[in-house]
């Protein structure tokens, strides 16, 4: 499959006798919104751990722009353009919302100046004030983040992620424990996020209703093999996603 | 509120450069005693209360500062801003080895290895005599700043060069935590895995932290060592490496300020008492176990924390 | 003694000194297994054992007497320690670190004022030496050892056979799913900080004989305890034992050829880098949470 941006093939992660993730293909397009649904126990969570680097394969490929990267530590993923958010938000919690986002933004500075106060830095300042309006936070910057709600939360790992100015932005369950009214929020942004920039989005979701507004692509997993793939009405229609997963008849 | 502010340090560093003028002799020598032990609490308080790191083991650091120090005055220059570097250099080398090992385990693994390199090289210290001089140490003849001019066995000047170097100390840490770097060490203690996942190479960060923090430590060492003229195998006890833990959590870690403060509330208090108590370290562990249970925050912390719900309510 | 008896002699010795620093690590495990609490204070525990043995020694004439006494004390206050100051702190790590430096200090310097800064020594309490394998070696260190082994083996009954050891294990596993069973965790707790200083001053009486009691004496096994229960493998009890004998042999066999202060060192070097070597422990593969 060429002009993938981000690849996997034949991947599996074995955890004992378990097979967690076992020979799964996938393919993100630059600039695709792709849902990753599936019951519990599927391996969605697995396969973003091993996409974004924080288990290694035990079998199959990882490729980035057709480079192979199963080797790559997490934090070198991140360096080359695919953010994570988290499952269980995790964010700085004594740090301000501002400063959150800051660290991610000061990334793109060539080199980590020791004795110069940030509040110099106004480009990236800048760029901070940016993502945080992104998401709706701006009003909230000087609050530490352990202090912010849940969903102000989640909202936060995703202005850290969109700071680092990723190529794929990988969202584990981002409306997990959120209102209705939030829910909406997130995906209304997440949209606008991917109208302005175009950053491919790879989403575990349990919300179908979030799936079908988002998602261009739909992978479902069953027992950690790929059951089916297709745009989201198609999988919405497909008789072996409702028996498995969507309670079908 | 700014200009409270200001106001405020410059009234505080003022009363700090007069003190020595109002205290005697023996007060102009704890003074700088205790300035001493400050500047090593905040070099602690850079790898504990900012970067996250809990070390048991400083005492290598400022012991290898004051020996380093000392070592360079009797062997090569009677120079005490080459000792200052000496002890620098020495203590940095140190954290730089005991760093490789230290940063790559997880936090309670990272006490037991400093706790075990600083008994180490207790030990060594001990039983290496020729070279440490045991529990009589090596002396050397006070040493000068400025050619002959200021004596540092005189209780004034070592008073004032404690002083500058505490307060330069300072300035320095306060505009680290405050840069790009600073933060990103802020981010090891905050959440370890998320810094990785911001794409910060964490243990590389960790390191350069404790290596800043064990030079610093050693700079203090070195200070001690000029303004004392004598250093002793006992620099390397655990105790040492106890005190600035004590400090910094009594005055509130993470802040400079407060391991400064701890350090001086701490010394002061167990000076005033030992008159009447001689063993005073029963109070200190009683007041650090209220500390942790009452006060985790420290005296700086409970003040900024009570600073900050003033200004917003 | 040429080397050979001698080797054998210090191996022996490493055994049975092994066998101490097991009954004290033991202790250690159970606390941090179970409360995840780094006692720092562990070896002012091991302290005050050998030194209220002498006590009760001196009062009472009988080393049996003390090594019944001591002990029991030493669990009931690390009980009160548990319920009074770490109990409302014990999710906090650090805290407990620093709680247990604080009772460290109160510890190391009370006995200090009483007791005093100079050493005492205890004459062994079953004198004389059996022929062993070609040496002479002293009966009572052979009754340490036993003793020691006997205490394990008890503990595992203990921990394996009955209601309170299955609750111990519960909570050492999965704390929140041991409430949920309806397990009173905290006064589990309680008797994981009771058990862990019992353990401690139990090895302290025994080895009182053996080293000087002096009131800086807990330094002394500290490290070596600390590292031996992580690399026996963060809470594995039996790995921690295990490993306790090995690095008492390795100390023992090293000291036959070096100055006993060169043979900690190397103890101490082997036993961290084998530490970096296996973040996780020799014996189990526990996944260290970062």
């Amino acid at each position: 499959m060429t002009g993938a941006l981000l690849e996997v093939r034949g991947l599996e992660r074995r955890f004992g006798g378990l097979v967690a993730v076992g020979g799964v293909d996938l393919a993100v397009r630059d600039g695709e919104i792709r849902a990753l649904i599936g019951p519990n126990g599927a391996g969605k969570t697995t396969l973003i751990n091993l996409l974004s680097g924080f288990l290694p394969p035990t079998a199959g490929e990882v490729l980035w722009q057709g480079e192979p990267i199963a080797r790559w530590s997490a934090a070198r993923r991140v360096r080359a353009g695919i953010a994570r958010t988290m499952q269980v938000t995790s964010v700085f919690p004594n740090l301000s919302v501002h400063d959150n986002v800051w660290l991610g933004a000061q990334r793109r500075l060539r080199r980590l100046p020791a004795l110069t106060d940030r509040r110099r830095l106004t480009d990236v300042a800048e760029w901070v004030g940016k993502c945080l309006a992104l998401v709706g936070l701006e009003n909230r910057a000087a609050e530490p983040a352990a202090s912010i709600g849940h969903g102000d939360q989640r909202l936060l790992e995703i202005a850290i992620g969109l700071s680092l100015r990723p190529r794929v932005l990988l969202l584990d369950e981002p409306t997990a424990g959120m209102s209705v009214r939030e829910s909406g929020d997130i995906v209304r942004r997440l949209k606008e996020i991917h109208r302005r920039d175009g950053i491919a989005m790879v989403i575990v979701e349990h919300d179908m209703q979030v799936v079908m507004e988002l998602a261009q692509q739909v992978t479902v997993l069953h027992l950690g093999q790929t059951l089916a793939e297709g745009p989201p009405a198609e999988i919405g229609r497909n008789a072996d996603v409702q028996r498995v997963y969507l309670g079908g008849r | 509120m700014r200009g409270r502010v200001v106001a405020g340090w410059i009234l505080v560093v003022l009363s700090l450069v007069l003190l020595p003028l109002v205290l005697g002799r023996y007060g102009r020598f704890f003074g700088a005693e205790v300035l001493t032990w400050a500047l090593y609490a905040m070099a602690f308080d850079l790898c504990f209360g900012v970067a996250g790191m809990l070390s048991f083991g400083h005492a290598a650091f400022f012991a290898f500062g004051a020996y380093g120090a000392t070592s360079m005055v009797l062997h090569l220059a009677r120079d005490p801003w080459l000792a200052l570097l000496a002890a620098v250099v020495v203590a940095a080398l140190l954290a730089m080895l005991i760093g490789c090992f230290a940063v790559r385990v997880v936090s309670h693994s990272f006490v037991i290895i400093t706790i075990t390199f600083s008994l180490v090289l207790l030990l060594l210290a001990h039983s290496q005599k020729e070279l440490t001089g045991g529990d009589d140490g090596l002396t050397f003849p006070p040493l000068a700043l400025f050619g002959d001019v200021a004596s540092l066995s005189a209780p004034l000047v070592a008073y004032y060069t404690a002083l500058a170097a505490c307060l330069l100390v300072y300035a320095g840490l306060r505009r680290l935590v405050a840069s790009p770097l600073g933060l990103v060490f802020q981010s090891l203690r905050e959440n370890e895995r998320r810094a990785m996942l911001v794409g910060y190479d964490v243990q590389r960060y960790k390191w350069l932290a404790f290596v800043i923090s064990g030079a610093l430590a050693g700079l203090a060492g070195g200070l001690y060592a000029i303004t004392h003229a004598q250093v002793t195998a006992q620099l390397f006890d655990v105790s040492v490496s106890v005190d600035p833990i004590v400090w910094t959590l009594i005055g509130g870690a993470g802040t400079f300020l407060g391991p400064l403060v701890g350090a001086a509330v701490v010394l002061v208090f167990t000076n005033a008492i030992s008159a009447y108590l001689t063993y005073t370290q029963i109070p200190v562990g009683i007041l650090l176990i209220l500390i942790v249970l009452f006060f985790p925050k420290g005296l700086v912390g409970m003040w900024r924390a009570w600073q900050e719900r003033r200004a917003a309510g | 003694m040429d080397t050979g008896p001698l080797l054998l002699f210090q191996v022996v010795n490493g055994v049975v000194w092994g066998l101490v620093i097991a009954l004290i690590a033991l202790g250690l495990a159970l606390i941090f297994g179970i409360l995840e609490v780094i006692n720092v204070a562990h070896g002012s525990l091991y302290m005050l054992g050998a030194v209220l043995g002498w006590y009760v020694l001196e009062t009472t004439g009988s080393f049996w007497v003390a090594l019944a006494v001591a002990p029991v004390a030493v669990g009931v206050l690390s009980m009160a320690i548990e319920r009074v100051i770490l109990r409302p702190i014990e999710n906090e790590k650090i805290l407990t670190i620093i709680a247990t430096t604080g009772i460290l200090l109160i510890l190391q310097h009370s006995v200090l004022a009483t007791f005093g800064g100079g050493v005492q020594r205890i004459p062994s309490p079953v004198p004389g030496a059996v022929s062993l394998l070609g040496i002479r070696y002293p009966r009572y260190r052979l009754l340490v050892a036993a003793f020691s082994l006997c205490t394990i083996g008890l503990l595992w009954l203990f921990l394996t056979r009955t209601r309170w050891g299955l609750w111990l294990r519960a909570v050492r596993q999965d704390a929140r799913m041991a409430t949920a069973l309806g397990i009173r965790i905290s006064r589990v707790y309680m008797l994981a900080v009771g058990l862990g200083g019992f353990l401690a001053a139990l090895g302290g009486v025994l080895a009182a004989p053996i080293v000087v009691i002096q009131y800086q004496m807990g330094f002394d096994i500290l490290a070596t305890t600390f590292i031996v229960v992580v690399i026996g493998g963060f809470g594995s009890l039996f790995g921690a034992a295990a490993v306790a004998v090995l690095l008492g042999v390795l100390e023992g066999v090293t000291s036959v050829f070096t100055t006993p202060t060169w043979a900690r060192i190397v103890s101490l070097l082997v036993m961290s880098a084998i530490l970096l070597a296996r973040p996780e422990g020799i014996f189990r593969a526990r996944k260290v949470m970062r």
